[in-house]
């Protein structure tokens, strides 16, 4: 607890919480241009019923909003792990009396506190704004109920574990050559991979479900893989 | 303080320190010169445990230095090349930070940062520091735990000539006031005859000449600068 705090106390969070709060505007937006959509007379029928719906809506959202929290967290992970241990950063870290693996876990525990308090904030919370003015100004063709809430909540659940895995995957890959771009491009690439499943999780909820959790399984395992390699790193 | 055993340290099979012999006694200002290259840096590393040898013993206050040995590292001020920092806190949030890290009282702040002359910088973060500040700072943040031993690479960078001679007069109390040991490295020839107790020379990752500064006077009068030169040029020694 105590390293967390100091890791907290050394962190700039400001610049990624505007980041945060830049992802949860456009998202909101898109939400209501999502809400849009029908009322455009689109032929497709399957679109016209997925944006009818406030599920639907949230759902894709979620998908959205899955590449553009993959993408922010691996350029935290990078900037408060990756970067922290390598160069002149891991010779002020290595020189402490701290045991590194705690140090590096501390870190790693912050960052994903931070994305999943963000991803639900984000995802549930735009949700429960588009809900209310949704029923206010009938936005939606579809009567808002608990059930549409309880679903926001827990895909917004599973959407924290999965951008969280995904973080942890590109963490190690970027890792590997100390990379920025290498970090992001590959959270990009993972969560490209994921989006349809997303958009498809009122479909497919037990399949996405599963899926996050392989994918944060995977994801600590490769974390694991790391932190030993900072163990043993020789600057 | 510290002796190294025959130290040898590779990267890549290329063996960078060679038979490094070291002996550094408590309560003494040692000064390690050498060209760029030479090894100068290597050797901190290995001290602070931040590299493991390939072979030899390096051994601090009677026991054997191995990799991330708490109790040595926090007996250990370590400043080696460019000191980095938590640039948006001000120096007392950086140095509380450290003090956290090592498990010291915070009494020690305000302190540390009187004896490196940046007690008006109040809240301003270090991003607005410019390099002779950083530099104070981090010797301020490398005494501020109160180490036995303080390992300084280069600490002269980016100060002015204020800053070197107030840099140069704490290190020589931190020896005579505190019994604290220095390892010192410098560029600035002139700097480490001022302080100096002992110079180590390091010639192509060995030790080419260890010495005392009163046998540098004696043996050249000239000075510690033509001492160093007569050496890299392959001069006998005096």
């Amino acid at each position: 607890m105590n390293l967390l705090r100091l890791e907290l106390k050394k962190t700039d969070v400001k610049s990624y919480c505007y980041a945060a709060f830049a992802i949860f505007v456009c998202l909101l937006g898109l939400t209501y241009i999502f809400a849009w959509v029908p009322s455009l007379g689109t032929a497709d029928p399957n679109a016209v019923e997925l944006f009818s719906t406030y599920s639907g809506i949230a759902a894709m959202d979620g998908a959205v909003g899955l590449m553009a929290f993959s993408a922010l967290a691996s350029a935290m992970g990078y900037r408060y792990v990756i970067k922290e241990y390598s160069g002149a950063n891991a010779i002020l870290l290595f020189t402490y009396p701290i045991d590194r693996k705690s140090v590096v876990w501390a870190k790693i525990k912050l960052l994903l506190l931070f994305i999943s308090i963000t991803v639900l904030v984000c995802a549930f919370g735009g949700f429960i704004v588009f809900a209310i003015t949704g029923r206010m100004f009938s936005l939606v063709n579809d009567n808002l109920q608990f059930i549409d809430i309880a679903l926001a909540y827990r895909n917004a659940f599973v959407l924290a574990c999965l951008t969280d895995g995904i973080a942890l995957c590109s963490l190690r890959i970027g890792f590997i050559k100390k990379s920025n771009s290498m970090t992001v491009i590959s959270a990009i690439l993972l969560s490209m991979l994921l989006v349809n499943l997303a958009a498809d999780i009122n479909q497919s909820f037990t399949m996405v479900l599963g899926l996050s959790a392989v994918i944060l399984v995977m994801g600590l395992l490769l974390t694991f893989n790391m932190v030993r390699k900072v163990e043993r790193m020789e600057i | 303080m510290i002796q190294t055993h025959e130290v040898i340290k590779s990267f890549d099979g290329k063996e960078v320190l060679r038979n490094l012999n070291l002996n550094v006694e408590r309560g003494t200002i040692y000064g390690l010169l050498g060209a760029n290259g030479a090894g100068k840096t290597t050797t901190f590393k290995l001290i602070s445990g931040l590299l493991q040898p390939t072979a030899g013993t390096i051994r601090f206050g009677g026991g054997v230095i191995q990799a991330q040995n708490k109790k040595f590292l926090k007996e250990m001020g370590v400043l080696i090349e460019t000191p980095v920092f938590y640039e948006h806190l001000s120096a007392s949030e950086n140095l509380e930070i450290h003090l956290a890290y090592m498990g010291c009282d915070m009494a020690a702040i305000d302190s540390s940062l009187l004896l490196v002359g940046l007690t008006d910088t109040g809240r301003k973060p270090v991003s607005k520091f410019s390099l002779g500040m950083k530099q104070r700072l981090a010797i301020a943040r490398a005494i501020s735990h109160s180490p036995k031993l303080l390992l300084l690479d280069e600490p002269f960078n980016g100060l002015d000539p204020m800053g070197i001679r107030q840099m140069r007069e704490l290190f020589l109390s931190q020896v005579k006031d505190y019994d604290r040991t220095v390892l010192i490295s410098s560029h600035i020839l002139s700097e480490i005859e001022h302080i100096a107790d002992r110079v180590g020379v390091l010639v192509n990752g060995s030790i080419a000449e260890e010495v005392s500064l009163s046998e540098v006077r004696r043996t050249c009068p000239e000075g510690l600068e033509d001492y160093f030169f007569n050496i890299m040029s392959g001069g006998a020694k005096g």
